[in-house]
């Protein structure tokens, strides 16, 4: 062929292509006459005609062929060296990554280990920056039933690896069915796992992927635990704003074996892991996962998860199942009891009663109801074993039909088309809102501490956010989208004012999702931060180009004060203020001109909010004069009749911030009549509302704020009184919302409370184990925020003053010597307790006055134990 | 793989369009660079549905480095051209070193799931279209520009036509014919 040829070829062949089949033989008849040759060429090509189809070389198979290839290129890891490592072969491909046999390369003895690739396609540097934090620790975890963490690093490509000790076994669940081990046995072998499980949270370490894959079994019957906390290195960083968070948080998710607290993006505990320990035992007692999927999506079983009651064990063995869930198990009720040496009913009758009580209790959706601990698990199961009467016990009626019980029953996923559907919905105002009346049982409001007690907010517009707002990788994933959404929209929304505020308002709730959360950490601080901005921006021109427009201005406020509110959260205080200030004139006016109660309301909380970081900043007397004007504002909407309950809590909240305030300014006297009136109010409004979690919060606070008050005036009897009902309160709003960090951090520091007013009695020993609780409250929060490390502080402050008092009773010099060590212990412990506190932000005046005053008594106490 | 050159893209693709070859040879590597980048960013998600679109490919690499999106359409022309070799570059590389490596080195136990196994047999053979279309080139460049513009590139005819500078009308007819001719090509090769 040459090209003059295929000139020619072509231009006959494309005239072809382009004619009916039925008229090309005549075509070509026509014009390959004397070129035999030429006919045949062009025949042959248009049969491919048919057989390429639209295929060969279509839209689809450029994708296809390009897929196929560059996967495999990554593969070709085979042979090289990665740090001390050569690998030999690939061994499997997790979520995150291919994981390889490798050996020790530069070493006489090779040592065979398993190289884990991580490639979750997130921040490598963050990923090794957190492996370099968990690395000691991991490391350090020696246990027959642990597979050591070796080594770790990144290759030249900045890929992050893992190096482990290489295990070769089948998953639990498939050895057990493949040895078709007993009941018995599978829990003889389930409490090895667990000894594991205990021994590394006695080492704090929690594992957080528990599943029957990380769980492998040797040949020869040893269970071994893979992957402990790494989880936790692997898990997006929420504060490193990395665009890709959500689908990265969706993909390490396997919402089968991970607990309620864990999809909603709560704080894990030791309890986590207890849950998922249960999930496996009830897959390895029954076969069946504990919550009945119909599409198996990870959405309906996270949902599953947090919402639906698992169902018993004995129960599901008699189960019909769809084969689909888990795919690699049978199906038939034979099959399954088969698997376990048993038959069906005996199956059934075996798991009946106390396995069923303890299953059941491992996978309480509270963790306060599971068991406590890995150990107390351990034990029923061995009692069980043993014949002898399990903890675990049928749930009691009265609990179940408690409201509490479940807090994650709003849906925890919501679709992003809802959630946008809500973001673009009606542009609701602070005022209208407030107006509408709709039944909250669980208006969750942060009230942080005495001292913080007028810095909070009344939104009840958010409720309906704030349960997605406890849902740490939906939050994301809506926040992510909600602003690709809004930024887009931001383009074309210029000259379109109804557009505008509808933008605005939208900018308001991300912001509003982001400042809000119960644990806002500073990443989603200045995410929120940036949103209001964005609204505020808006707003400031629409309100510049439509002066005097009541509605217009009220959105402004709403702004200024979300703004402040998350200003002071970000410790920015003088910001905080200025923003304040900047709205004060436009709330004025708003209140003349419309001169209803609602703009009265924000008004005064103006003045409250100006107040409430006042006193954060330490300028008393400026914040007693804030709070003044808020209540005399207040006083007469609240006080009139038919007014909403609402006023007469926020009025409550000006009486005790303008207490707090006296009681530091030294005016006692003034300062217990405004929280006398305060707990009035709230005492009164707790009464007609009792199902009002919110108020009762409220109410405590004041008890814990009263008590100080009352003891300055000498009624120390009435102190203890005031403690000991807010100890009451704080413990049943931890009971019931064992999430509620506030309840807790509250319930023990009305247990140091309550103990110091036993010390002012003279009366110790029942302050012991009042200060035992607090400790044990403090050393229980897992992430602790500045108020916890502040209580935690004080806690053990408060067990050396303890000692300190039995020391001074103490005639002999070895009781003597012996108390003034523990205070020495303990005060230790406190100093150590608020050096962190103090490392862990901005400083805090309170925290340095008290380390200091911690490090003098310490002093004191040496050159005490010196003179014994 | 940076180029000497630190100047934008844009300038570079203003020089080539005016003549000056050196300006082409500055961009080959921050083109193939970037489509590089970006196609192992779209790999390491491992997901099966994930494709590779070639236009969204060659679309996203233009909007990083030319970053500038009023351009001159002869300009992107030229870009889309460059890229689309790149691309015919990058993937057939690769198709060529899987294939020495299966034949050489040593037995690897290279674990691939069936999925992939499955639709690889009925994949397009890079290497032998690439091969063909060398042959093709001998016979008719534009014809081999064509294909490597609308399979590598991800050009509409439209786009082609525009950046060939040739009437829509021909161009459907080239790519038609090029497609019959090199599926003969292929095939015919393949039975040997």
């Amino acid at each position: 062929m040459t090209p003059e040829r295929w000139d020619r070829v072509k231009e006959v062949l494309a005239t072809a292509l382009e004619l009916p089949p039925h008229e090309r033989a005549s075509y070509l008849d026509r014009q390959c006459i004397g070129d035999d040759a030429l006919r045949s060429e062009i025949e042959l090509l248009l049969r491919g005609e048919q057989e390429a189809g639209s295929e060969f070389l279509g839209e689809s198979s450029f994708a296809e062929a390009a897929t196929a290839l560059i996967p495999i290129e990554d593969h070709s890891w085979i042979g090289r060296r990665v740090g001390a490592y050569r690998i030999v072969e690939q061994i499997g491909a997790g979520g995150m990554g291919e994981v390889y046999r490798a050996f020790r390369a530069d070493d006489q003895y090779c040592k065979e280990v398993a190289l884990k690739v991580i490639r979750a396609g997130q921040d490598s540097n963050s990923v090794i920056t957190r492996f370099k934090n968990e690395r000691q620790i991991l490391a350090s975890l020696e246990h027959p039933n642990i597979a050591r963490l070796l080594d770790g690093g990144t290759t030249e490509d900045g890929v992050p690896y893992i190096a482990m000790e290489l295990i070769e076994g089948r998953p639990i669940t498939e050895y057990c069915d493949h040895f078709k081990l007993s009941i018995a046995e599978r829990l003889r072998i389930f409490l090895q796992v667990s000894s594991a499980v205990q021994f590394a949270h006695e080492h704090l370490i929690i594992h957080r992927d528990i599943k029957p894959g990380n769980i492998l079994v040797t040949t020869d019957g040893t269970p071994k635990l893979l992957d402990f906390g790494i989880a936790k290195i692997l898990e997006a960083d929420p504060a490193a704003g990395h665009a890709d968070a959500t689908k990265t948080a969706f993909r390490v998710l396997t919402p089968r074996y991970s607990s309620p607290e864990q999809i909603s993006g709560e704080p894990m505990t030791t309890a986590s892991d207890v849950y998922s320990l249960g999930v496996v035992l009830y897959e390895l007692l029954t076969g069946r996962s504990p919550y009945r999927v119909t599409t198996g999506s990870p959405q309906e079983m996270a949902q599953a998860v947090c919402a639906v009651d698992p169902q018993k064990p004995s129960f599901a063995v008699g189960r019909v199942e769809p084969v689909r869930n888990p795919p690699s198990q049978p199906a038939e009720l034979d099959e399954l009891s088969a698997a376990r040496s048993s038959s069906p009913e005996r199956l059934r009758k075996r798991l009946n009663g106390d396995l069923d009580n303890i299953i059941l209790m491992a996978l309480k959706k509270d963790p306060f109801r599971r068991y406590r601990s890995v150990e107390q698990l351990q034990e029923d199961l061995r009692r069980h074993l043993d014949n002898l009467p399990v903890l675990a016990r049928n749930d009691t009626a009265w609990y179940r039909a408690s409201k509490f019980v479940n807090r994650h029953k709003a849906g925890v996923i919501l679709s992003g088309t809802f959630v946008l559907a809500l973001l673009c919905g009606m542009a609701i105002t602070l005022h209208e809102a407030q107006v509408a009346r709709r039944e909250r049982a669980r208006a969750e409001l942060r009230f942080n501490d005495v001292r913080k007690l007028a810095n909070s907010l009344i939104f009840e517009i958010h409720d309906s956010m704030r349960d997605l707002s406890g849902a740490t990788p939906a939050r994301k994933l809506l926040v992510t989208r909600a602003q690709e959404y809004l930024d887009s929209l931001a383009k074309e929304a210029s000259g379109d004012t109804s557009l505008q505020r509808e933008l605005a308002a939208a900018y308001d709730r991300v912001g509003d999702l982001l400042g809000y959360s119960g644990a806002a950490n500073l990443g989603d601080l200045a995410g929120a931060l940036q949103s209001y901005k964005k609204a505020l921006a808006i707003r400031e021109v629409l309100a510049a180009a439509n002066p005097h427009n009541p509605s217009i201005e009220s959105d402004l406020l709403n702004d200024y004060f979300h703004l402040s509110f998350v200003l002071m959260d970000s410790l920015d205080y003088s910001g905080a203020l200025d923003v304040l200030r900047k709205g004060l004139p436009i709330a004025q006016e708003l209140a003349a001109t419309r001169s209803d109660p609602i703009s009265k309301d924000i008004l005064a909380g103006f003045y409250w909010k100006t107040g409430g970081i006042l006193l954060e900043t330490g300028d008393y007397a400026h914040a007693a004069d804030s709070f003044r004007q808020s209540i005399s504002i207040r006083e007469p909407i609240a006080t009139a009749s038919n007014s909403s309950p609402q006023f007469r809590t926020h009025l409550a909240g000006d009486y005790m911030g303008l207490a707090t305030a006296l009681l530091n300014t030294g005016d006692v006297n003034l300062a217990l009549e405004a929280s006398n009136k305060g707990l009035h109010l709230l005492e009164e409004l707790s009464r007609s509302n009792p199902t009002n979690a919110t108020l009762r919060e409220y109410l405590g606070e004041a008890y814990n704020l009263s008590a100080p008050l009352s003891e300055k005036k000498g009624d120390i009897n009435l102190a203890l009184e005031y403690y000991s009902d807010a100890h009451r309160i704080f413990g049943d709003l931890r009971t019931r919302d064992p999430a509620n960090s506030l309840a807790r951090a509250n319930f023990g520091f009305s247990d140091l409370g309550i103990a110091h007013e036993f010390q002012l009695k003279r009366d110790i020993q029942p302050a012991f184990p009042r200060i035992r609780e607090a400790i044990e409250t403090f050393e229980g929060i897992e992430h602790k925020n500045r108020y916890d490390l502040e209580g935690q502080a004080k806690s053990y402050e408060a067990m050396a003053m303890a000692y300190q008092a039995l020391a001074n009773r103490e005639s002999s010099s070895s009781g003597k010597a012996h108390d003034l060590r523990e205070e020495r212990t303990w005060l230790q412990k406190s100093k150590t307790a608020w050096e962190q506190d103090s490392r862990s932000g901005a400083p805090d005046p309170l925290a340095i006055h008290d380390g200091a005053r911690v490090r003098k008594e310490l002093a004191q106490c040496e050159s005490e134990l010196a003179k014994l | 793989m940076a180029s000497g050159s630190s100047q934008p893209v844009t300038e570079l693709l203003a020089r080539w369009k005016s003549g000056d070859v050196s300006a082409r040879d500055a961009l080959v590597p921050l083109v193939y660079d970037e489509l590089r980048r970006i196609a192992r960013r779209c790999m390491s998600n491992q997901s099966s549905s994930n494709t590779l679109q070639p236009t969204a490919l060659v679309h996203e690499a233009y909007l990083r480095l030319a970053r500038h999106d009023s351009m001159d359409w002869q300009d992107r022309a030229h870009f889309f051209a460059l890229a689309a070799q790149m691309m015919r570059q990058i993937l057939v590389d690769h198709a060529r070193k899987q294939a020495a490596a299966k034949r050489g080195g040593n037995a690897l136990t290279v674990v691939v799931d069936e999925g992939s196994a499955i639709s690889r047999e009925r994949n397009l053979d890079l290497i032998a279209l690439d091969d063909a279309m060398k042959r093709l080139a001998s016979l008719d460049p534009r014809q081999c520009q064509i294909v490597e513009l609308r399979f590598f590139g991800g050009l509409s005819i439209e786009e082609t036509a525009q950046t060939v500078n040739i009437s829509p009308a021909t161009t459907k007819r080239e790519w038609a014919t090029a497609r019959l001719w090199l599926y003969q090509t292929m095939s015919s090769h393949s039975q040997l």
